[in-house]
């Protein structure tokens, strides 16, 4: 009975790793999945989007400016109704809109006397026809915009912004997205710095982009309920880890008896094997995913961001049982014995 | 002392791991609270949308008055009376709904609000206010509405009331009752007063409510949310123009008026088509088209909330079946160590029976505990308690999955095994 309660101990151990890796590889692949869903329904407008406006006409020279200084970023200007055709400049390493076929924008493609689009999968009506008309001038389509599924990218246009005459254009709403809020700020100062310095006007305007999250009026991922289950891992796995070293306890205490290993020695073996049994559930949950991948059930990506997340977690858990590994190291045989209950 | 010690060590052992347990169990309960009314409320607005997409069929009624012709309807005598027999035949048929949704710019004076709730913002557009008769009017979002559109989208407000039917009768004595979107609170109260320029109409407005955040109605293809908006209602005019002026306003609100949409589940666009030029004809005017509403987006986002349901759906079971799973295996765990003792209680005469209720008394103690923390945590983030049955359900089925090995293994304890082990 004892042997297989320790047993026990073990595997709840290992399962505990196990599942709470793959809830964990499971919400981080969701919460992507919601931002991409969002984003799509947004028309590729992200949630830190900075949307302006301004009355400055030399707009080129605001372009070189971003060219020049700007970080990472990609600059719109919308030109239709329904926020679906849009100029973009595109600069650096930024998340491209999903495409069927071709490639996005790239640096080459501005301010080289190009004029270049990506269209949306449902404006595309000719195979043969890699072209469309665009304020009555052809504009090589080099993308096709969209998912496996209709969306609403199928009707959008982009285009490069430098094949329009940038100073002669109406008052209208630009935009400007990019990694990270930090970065979109100070891509958006070297803009605004650029047109005040030259006597325009700029305004940031409060334009929210309405998705699917606010089309549901709840946002499922809200950071509460995130804080809950974090909070709910973790302290289930510190709790399994506990039970499962509470029953290292008497091992210790007789190694440490006999004499036969040193009580380092015997501490470090003890939190070799926690950390075995939680590198073989966190392996065990990635191969669990790949399976259900290989199958067809699943579609769960594991990248580098979903296995470092696995790694914080191991090492956050590993991290809790040495407190409690230190502490009975400095304990007398005879309590170690007696605590065994 | 030594004593003392040893007693004190052991009683924090046994009371840390206790409480660790019900700390996991009352976080488990709080995330299926919050997980099963989030998905209620989720359910209910994914059902309104597919009751507005799929469940009835939308038709734009259109005019057909272009430059000579619109010209010339213009100029008729009779062409108010011609709209308001069309709209009133319109509105009586009751084989569907005919719903107004005018989207028209309204002019507000001495407006105190922000830009963003001015007409063309969203599109970066700045519109200077314009001056009437010397006073600063701002041109603002507006949306004009009749009682079937409240009705069809189920507009919902976060205060105030609706307007009563006769609110929608113009009464050059009485203040037209406006709602505003749920972002104007701040910057107009209930019962405010507001002076407003209609296409010429110039009448005075009453704040009587406010919408929810993110009402939102159909615009063709698009959502429109309403956040922004000033509502009035799409007013009926009992008497005929009494001046060159009012004849403007009421021809251009009648006009708008017509222009509305068809809801409907039975007719289809043909059928529709028929009534319409019935109705035109008996009015006199030219025939109006009926064009079926373009749904390609409006379905798009359909389809998308419903794979982001079925998904966070599918998750949130899986994390449930966790918290479960977990929690009667650490409170199986949790009795395995008190195995002994249950050896001994029934060595010493103890029924099975006894054994088994003082066993549920400490799960049903356990489970009360993690009721009372998930209750208090739920009114620190919510401000409020409701849904409670949804706690009281989980929490009596996770006493009830976690009773049942429990029970079963003291049943078949070993007991000369347990105390030949430890001695």
């Amino acid at each position: 009975m004892n042997n297989l309660y320790k047993n026990n101990c073990r595997t709840l151990l290992f399962l505990t790793f196990v599942i709470v890796s793959t809830l964990s590889i499971i919400l981080i692949n969701y919460t992507n999945y919601l931002n991409t869903e969002n984003k799509i329904s947004q028309g590729f407008y992200s949630n830190n989007t900075v949307f302006f406006r301004t009355d400055y006409k030399k707009m080129t020279t605001t372009y070189e400016a971003l060219v020049s200084k700007g970080e990472d970023c990609i600059l719109f200007r919308e030109f239709g109704l329904n926020y679906d055709i849009r100029g973009i400049y595109y600069k650096g390493n930024i998340e491209q809109p999903k495409l069927r076929e071709g490639r996005f924008l790239k640096a080459t493609d501005f301010y080289n006397n190009r004029k270049v689009a990506v269209v949306g999968q449902g404006i595309m009506q000719d195979d043969n026809d890699r072209t469309i008309n665009l304020f009555g001038n052809e504009y090589e389509v080099i993308g096709i915009l969209g998912v496996e599924r209709p969306s609403l990218y199928d009707q959008m246009i982009f285009f490069n912004i430098d094949s329009i005459d940038l100073d002669n254009i109406e008052e209208g709403l630009w935009a400007i997205d990019g990694n990270s809020n930090t970065e979109i700020m100070s891509n958006f100062d070297i803009v605004k710095d650029h047109i005040r310095s030259n006597g325009g006007n700029v305004d940031i305007l409060e334009v929210k982009q309405h998705g699917v999250v606010d089309m549901l009026k709840y946002n499922i991922v809200n950071i509460g309920i995130l804080t809950i289950i974090v909070v709910l891992f973790s302290l289930s796995s510190i709790y399994v880890s506990q039970l499962w070293f509470d029953h290292k306890k008497q091992e210790f205490a007789v190694v440490k008896l006999v004499g036969y290993e040193s009580s380092k020695k015997v501490i470090f073996n003890i939190i070799k094997e926690f950390i075995s049994i939680a590198t073989a559930g966190a392996s065990g949950s990635i191969l669990f995913i790949l399976i259900l991948n290989i199958l067809g059930i699943s579609q769960i990506k594991i990248d580098a961001s979903v296995i470092i997340s696995g790694m914080i977690i191991i090492v956050f858990c590993s991290s809790m049982v040495i407190p409690p590994a230190i502490s009975f190291y400095n304990l007398e045989v005879r309590e170690l014995l007696l605590g065994e209950n | 002392m030594f004593n003392n010690i040893q007693s004190s060590t052991k009683k924090s052992k046994s009371i840390i791991k206790p409480i660790s347990l019900v700390l996991i169990l009352s976080l488990g309960m709080t995330f299926i609270y919050f997980a099963i009314s989030s998905f209620a409320l989720l359910s209910d607005n994914i059902t309104r949308f597919q009751r507005q997409t799929r469940e009835k069929m939308r038709f734009q009624v259109v005019d057909n008055y272009f430059g000579d012709d619109e010209r010339i309807f213009f100029d008729s005598k009779d062409n108010i009376i011609r709209l308001k027999q069309m709209y009133n035949a319109l509105t009586s048929d009751e084989r569907y709904d005919f719903v107004v949704s005018t989207i028209q710019p309204i002019g507000v004076k001495n407006f105190s609000g922000s830009e963003k709730f001015k007409n063309m913002y969203e599109r970066g557009i700045h519109i200077e206010d314009v001056v009437i008769d010397g006073e600063e009017y701002s041109i603002i979002k507006s949306l004009q509405y009749n009682r079937e559109l409240l009705e069809s989208y189920n507009l919902s407000l976060s205060d105030g009331r609706y307007p009563q039917d006769d609110e929608y009768t113009y009464n050059r004595e009485a203040s037209v009752p406006i709602l505003l979107g749920s972002d104007y609170k701040g910057t107009y109260y209930l019962g405010d007063t507001i002076e407003l320029d209609y296409i010429g109409l110039r009448i005075r407005g009453a704040v009587i409510g406010f919408l929810e955040e993110d009402e939102y109605i159909f615009d063709q293809d698009s959502i429109v949310y309403l956040n922004r908006f000033l509502l009035i209602p799409s007013l009926n005019f009992d008497g005929l123009p009494n001046d060159k002026l009012e004849k403007g306003y009421q021809l251009r609100i009648y006009l708008q008026k017509v222009n509305g949409t068809i809801e409907t589940n039975t007719l289809n666009a043909n059928d529709l088509q028929k009534i319409i030029n019935e109705i035109t004809y008996n009015s006199n005017l030219k025939a109006f088209s009926v064009i079926g509403a373009n749904n390609i987006n409006l379905s798009i986002l359909n389809m998308q909330a419903n794979e982001l349901f079925v998904i966070s759906s599918l998750i949130g079971s899986l994390i449930i079946i966790y918290i479960i799973s977990l929690v009667s295996s650490l409170v199986e765990v949790e009795l395995r160590t008190n195995t002994r003792r249950y050896a001994i209680e029934l060595l010493c005469g103890m029924s099975l029976m006894r054994l088994r209720q003082i066993i549920i008394i400490k799960i049903l103690i356990f489970v009360s505990m993690a009721l009372m923390i998930s209750l208090f945590s739920i009114y620190m983030i919510n401000g409020y308690l409701n849904h409670i049955s949804i706690l009281i359900l989980s929490s009596f089925i996770i006493s009830v999955i976690v009773s049942i090995k429990p029970l079963t293994y003291v049943g078949n304890i070993n007991i000369a095994q347990e105390i030949r082990r430890r001695i």
